[in-house]
């Protein structure tokens, strides 16, 4: 047996009955392909949300001081999301097709998606530190809450409090920011790195 | 539309090299199925990058490689097709046994490389040169080189384990 008798092996071998037919469709069990995939779902999701977050002062009673804020902090919130939305687009279009060589193929999707995720991030960072206000103003704005009190709410977002109260209250916001921010690495980590260390140990076999 | 058709047409001109990487890189029919759809797709997005620099031929077993390399399956769908899957490949060796004997043990072999590997010696049975090779897979000639003979000492020994000659 040699390479050249394999060869012409191969080239005898004829085109089996199923697979004769061409057509151009995706199949599901690329890695790319299932990223794309969950991204397009993240991105729907996250519009989705947006616009429904936006929609609540319209639909709860809201105390119009404490309601506006709310629409303040989460107009910005909406146009960071946009902003990782963008940046998602980008790199949908942008990710390479495979016509350059192996390497350059891996290692270009690898950057990609780390840098799409590093933006992921940091938006996600600051959406974190932005959300816990809107939150607080749904607790305490809402009129049928049994939290209802909108000055607190207005002492506390203007820092009319002494230290150990803006001490407190930063701790809490903090905390809320960080499970917030740990639990978005913890979906990156889940949904996307598996994928990413796969493509990496491939690129590690290549260069021993 | 005309460039579907012509797109499709080379295809179908070139079906071999589609069966040969799905076979190489996948050991059963379902995802021997499923790695050729992709190639079609990834060769489909590429296509209207194709200038003709290189022939279509090549071009053409560089995005399926590439496709192959990066391709993985579902480990739930592996688990669930797991037996189902085993019984087509018993069958399949079995009818290349009757076909042709030699190249039922050397898919049996090329089936335990990994996927860099499965390159190496795919690009080597279509008879590229080593730069060629080394170009394919970005790699340097050296390194190319080094990795071309570890790979055919390893397919050599697999084969011999199954009791012939190489």
């Amino acid at each position: 047996m040699n390479f050249k008798s394999i060869k012409s092996a191969m080239d005898a071998e004829g085109i089996p009955a199923n697979q004769k037919d061409v057509k151009i469709e995706m199949a599901k069990g690329n890695p790319v392909a299932i990223i794309r995939k969950k991204i397009w779902f993240e991105l729907l999701t996250t519009l989705l949300g947006a616009i429904l977050f936006l929609m609540v002062p319209f639909i709860y009673d809201i105390e119009k001081r404490v309601g506006s804020i709310y629409l303040i902090f989460m107009a910005i919130t909406v146009f960071m999301l946009l902003g990782n939305v963008i940046k998602f687009s980008l790199f949908l279009s942008q990710t390479p097709t495979n016509e350059t060589n192996t390497w350059s193929t891996i290692q270009a999707f690898i950057y990609n998606i780390k840098t799409t995720l590093a933006v992921y991030k940091s938006y996600s960072i600051s959406s974190a530190l932005l959300v816990p206000i809107p939150i607080f103003a749904l607790i305490l704005g809402h009129k049928s809450s049994e939290f209802y009190n909108p000055d607190i709410f207005l002492k506390f977002l203007f820092l009319d409090l002494n230290l150990s109260e803006i001490l407190t209250m930063l701790f809490i916001y903090l905390g809320i920011a960080l499970v917030f921010y740990l639990l978005i690495v913890l979906w990156i980590r889940y949904y996307y790195n598996k994928h990413i260390i796969q493509l990496e140990d491939l690129l590690v076999s290549m260069q021993d | 539309m005309k460039t579907e058709q012509a797109f499709l047409k080379h295809i179908k001109a070139h079906q071999g090299i589609l069966i040969k990487v799905s076979k190489i890189y996948m050991d059963n029919a379902i995802d021997q199925e499923d790695l050729r759809q992709e190639i079609i797709y990834q060769l489909w997005k590429a296509y209207p990058k194709f200038k003709g620099e290189s022939s279509f031929t090549t071009w053409m077993y560089r995005v399926a490689v590439n496709t192959a390399i990066t391709f993985f399956k579902k480990e739930k769908k592996r688990h669930l097709f797991e037996r189902f899957s085993d019984k087509v490949n018993v069958k399949q060796v079995e009818m290349n046994e009757t076909i042709d004997e030699q190249l039922a043990v050397f898919y049996k072999a090329v089936h335990q490389l990994n996927k860099i590997e499965k390159a190496l010696i795919l690009y080597t049975i279509e008879g590229y040169a080593q730069k060629e090779i080394a170009q394919q897979l970005g790699l340097s000639e050296v390194n190319t080189r080094v990795k071309l003979k570890r790979t055919k000492d390893k397919i050599k020994a697999l084969i011999k384990k199954q009791g012939y000659e190489f």
